[in-house]
């Protein structure tokens, strides 16, 4: 025991990237006593273990596992450090505690991963195309066909397998974070500050990475690392593009509602609320698919520019995708089916959900009440 | 004699919660005066909740048998948390009654030959001491389900009865 929870304490101390000796000062201990610790020598007592787990910013219960390395998240390089180390440990520990849920319930692996896209032919030669093929494809395999929009993004992929959590983030410019692992499966962060426009796209945009570039996450952070990171960016915006606006899809809604007479912000209003998107996306499938002129999409950038200031959107949508997602969100119902039916104690409840103890129960008792007075 | 009346009581954070939630901290603090232990992880649960129970030794597990008891049963119970795992770890380690409002919790505990107590058991107790009324201890009861505390109204009933009789 002592060594497993050693080893998660050297692991977690060393990506946190707090040395043996600050973490030694924080603990009211020598350097020489965390070394016998974390080597496994010598018993920590718990209320040291409640200190480091304060320090190094994660849930007491991390150190207890005895996960094999196989089956820790992983990240895709990214060309720089794309969130910050608390809302990775959030990040973290929300996707360890959905899978804790799914175990606790008994619904762990019963769904397959999203397909893995990153070991095609023409992944590396064609990107551009590649990328749009796969949203075809996968759009298809999710029954969209050619010309559906896709209503609710959040619940769609979740119901694939991908554990979405949204995370304030102070930088408005960082989107999103995507992480994979055998055992928790795709994971995807979203900065919840940005526009509910954005969310949509860097959801998109993350899950393309996940579908094809899959192989390439293989770091216990996100490091910078890659050099064809930057194509790979391209690859992941042009499929979030694909499978949000399909083509096809545009142009059936452009000849029918739209027409040939010119297109106005009315128009990019319309088919921003068909297909969910932001305004700047509509324009830009216009541009891709050859329904609007270069010089009309930049008199419409412009306009845009103008009505919307700098990340704010024009004409936002309103905040129902996500509404209707928290009803049927399937971390919330694993975590109501888990308390309701005694299966989690108080305690193992609020550190699942990040809660106190006290929120914890609130929250038991309003879903109690939920089912008492339907 | 009530089973609550001698000895250590390890709280873990469920009833500390429903005490809490009906205003009746002091209750706990007054009826276990002196011998209240509890789990630092269940400090810790408490810290976080911005709650606060005075008169308690707060017991951290330290050595090597501790923890194997500790991880054995998390592995065994993975519905419970570390302030449950802790506070029955105490009550173990430290002979003591574990006193929680947890089903999980409870049958852990009965596992291991660990006496245990939950909220109705405190209550009666307080009775029996003379620190409640039969009538004041079922409206507390009231209160407690009225804000979350689950109890099977077959053993609310029973409660009723013992502690409205016993007058």
């Amino acid at each position: 025991m002592n060594n497993v929870i050693g080893h998660n304490i050297k692991k977690a101390r060393e990506l946190a990237r707090i040395s043996q000796e600050r973490l030694a000062e924080m603990l009211d201990i020598s350097r020489a006593t965390l070394s016998a610790i974390e080597n496994g020598h010598i018993a920590i007592d718990s209320g040291k273990l409640l200190t480091a787990a304060r320090a190094l910013g994660r849930p007491v219960s991390d150190f207890f596992r005895e996960e094999d390395e196989a089956l820790a998240l992983l990240y895709r390089a990214a060309l720089e450090e794309a969130a910050p180390p608390p809302a990775r440990s959030a990040f973290e520990r929300f996707c360890k505690a959905y899978r804790e849920l799914e175990e606790i319930v008994g619904v762990a692996d019963t769904q397959l991963p999203p397909p893995d896209y990153s070991a095609s032919p023409g992944a590396e030669s064609r990107p551009d195309q590649f990328a749009a093929q796969v949203a075809a494809s996968e759009r298809q395999r999710l029954g969209f066909g050619e010309h559906d929009p896709i209503i609710n993004v959040f619940q769609l992929l979740e119901e694939q397998g991908v554990r979405i959590f949204r995370y304030p983030l102070e930088h408005d410019n960082v989107f999103g974070l995507s992480a994979f692992s055998l055992k928790y499966g795709p994971c995807i962060l979203l900065n919840s500050v940005n526009t509910i426009e954005r969310q949509i796209f860097s959801l998109a945009h993350e899950y393309g990475h996940l579908l094809m570039h899959r192989r390439f996450y293989q770091s216990a952070e996100p490091a910078s690392g890659l050099e064809k990171e930057h194509s790979m960016e391209i690859m992941a915006n042009k499929f979030a593009a694909n499978f949000l606006v399909p083509a096809a899809g545009l142009r059936d809604v452009f000849w029918r509602d739209i027409g040939q007479k010119d297109i106005g912000l009315q128009d990019l209003v319309f088919l921003k609320r068909y297909f969910k998107v932001s305004a700047q996306v509509v324009l830009r499938r216009l541009r891709d698919v050859g329904l609007v002129q270069k010089q009309r999409a930049d008199d419409l950038a412009a306009e845009l520019e103008k009505r919307a200031p700098e990340k704010q959107e024009f004409v936002p949508l309103n905040e129902d995708v996500l509404r209707d997602w928290s009803l049927v969100s399937r971390f919330k119902h694993l975590a109501r089916k888990a308390a309701l039916e005694g299966m989690v104690s108080l305690g193992k409840l609020a550190e699942l959900m990040n809660r106190n103890v006290v929120d914890a129960k609130r929250q038991v008792q309003e879903w109690r009440k939920e089912v008492t007075f339907a | 004699m009530h089973r609550l009346a001698t000895g250590k009581a390890s709280l873990d954070s469920s009833v500390i919660v429903d005490f809490h939630l009906v205003g009746r901290i002091a209750l706990l603090e007054e009826l276990f005066s002196g011998r209240l232990v509890m789990s630092d992880f269940v400090g810790q649960e408490l810290i976080d909740a911005n709650l606060q129970l005075t008169g308690v030794e707060t017991i951290a597990l330290s050595n090597d048998e501790e923890w194997k008891f500790f991880q054995t049963l998390r592995q065994d119970r993975p519905g419970l948390g570390p302030g449950e795992l802790g506070a029955i770890g105490v009550a173990r380690f430290h002979n003591a009654i574990l006193v929680t409002n947890d089903r999980q919790a409870r049958l852990a505990a009965e596992e291991f030959d660990i006496s245990v107590h939950g909220g109705l058991g405190v209550l009666e107790y307080a009775v029996e001491v003379g620190r409640l009324s039969g009538v004041e201890a079922v409206e507390v009861l009231e209160a407690m389900i009225s804000q979350g505390a689950w109890i099977s109204e077959e053993l609310v009933e029973q409660f009723r009865k013992r502690v409205l009789d016993s007058r």
